[in-house]
């Protein structure tokens, strides 16, 4: 045995406290408890985890057969010219100008009665 | 007295007092192998809880070819390979506190420090660091190194020879 050797082997470290058997054991088995818990949930995780994941299989073929709840007509939609449109949303039509008229002599608004048909009249001579 | 196999098998089948008897009989001699290392009583058991609890899995498919010490030193230096890994990183923080506590066997004059020993030990190559644990930590013959090893006796001789080179390189020049 070399010199280094010996030097080597006289640096070694002996423990001369004592150990505590008893507690290194309650220690031992505790962390043996802990550890057999973790293993169990992480089976019964991963059990259920299979067992959702085999019934959700026959469901990723399946065809949605949703409710629709859309308008299949996109004639109207993509017909209109929004930007040479001349008119309000509202279409007004001889009932509607009747109904007015009505209204307002009803009323007793013959002026205002005269000056709506006047109106009218101007409008339809502009378009 | 029951031997080493007779408890294994009693904790086989289930008695797990077996197994407390089993680390009550082995347990100053890993910690007294980790504290060599450490120089550390508390990492030493921390340590010695990770082997035992290695242990209580692995010892129920124990097949007996061997003996129960042997495999132990096995457990043991596989454990302390992961512990240097892991002081690798903890020296390249700085992180590591440890004091040098204990006693020394005897006062040779030395021009490096325990700590400077078990860090040129620790970038020693897997083999040649096993080598060095079970030769110098435990004063083991070639003969049971070889055993726990897996290699034969004349690598372990030559393992060792140029382990001590190293080790006398690097403390040298430090």
């Amino acid at each position: 045995m070399g010199d280094f050797e010996k030097e080597l082997r006289s640096s070694r470290l002996r423990l001369r406290e004592e150990v505590d058997t008893e507690k290194f054991i309650e220690n031992l088995e505790n962390r043996i408890i802990q550890k057999n818990n973790r293993q169990r949930s992480f089976i019964a995780t991963s059990i259920l985890v299979l067992f959702f994941g085999l019934i959700s299989i026959p469901n990723l073929n399946k065809e949605d057969d949703l409710d629709v709840f859309y308008t299949e007509e996109e004639g109207n939609y993509f017909d209109v010219n929004f930007w040479t449109i001349q008119n309000d949303s509202m279409v007004m039509d001889s009932s509607y100008f009747e109904e007015v008229a009505y209204f307002l002599v009803e009323e007793g608004n013959i002026w205002e009665t005269i000056d709506f048909f006047n109106k009218i009249s101007l409008e339809k001579e502009e378009s | 007295m029951e031997d080493d196999h007779e408890l294994i098998k009693r904790f086989q089948d289930g008695d797990n007092q077996a197994f407390n008897e089993l680390v009550r009989r082995h347990l100053s001699n890993t910690i007294g192998f980790f504290f060599n290392i450490t120089s550390s009583k508390m990492d030493a058991e921390d340590l010695a809880q990770d082997v035992f609890l290695k242990l209580n899995k692995y010892l129920k498919k124990f097949k007996f070819d061997s003996k129960f010490s042997t495999y132990l030193y096995r457990v043991n230096t596989n454990t302390a390979n992961t512990w240097f890994k892991r002081n690798k990183w903890k020296n390249l923080l700085h992180l590591d506190q440890t004091d040098e506590r204990g006693e020394r066997d005897n006062t040779l004059e030395k021009s490096w420090t325990r700590k400077e020993l078990w860090n040129a030990i620790s970038k020693l190559p897997k083999k040649q660091r096993e080598v060095v644990l079970l030769r110098i930590g435990e004063e083991l013959p070639y003969k049971n190194i070889s055993r726990i090893t897996g290699i034969s006796i004349g690598t372990a001789k030559v393992n060792f020879h140029y382990a001590l080179k190293k080790l006398k390189k690097e403390l040298n020049s430090g």
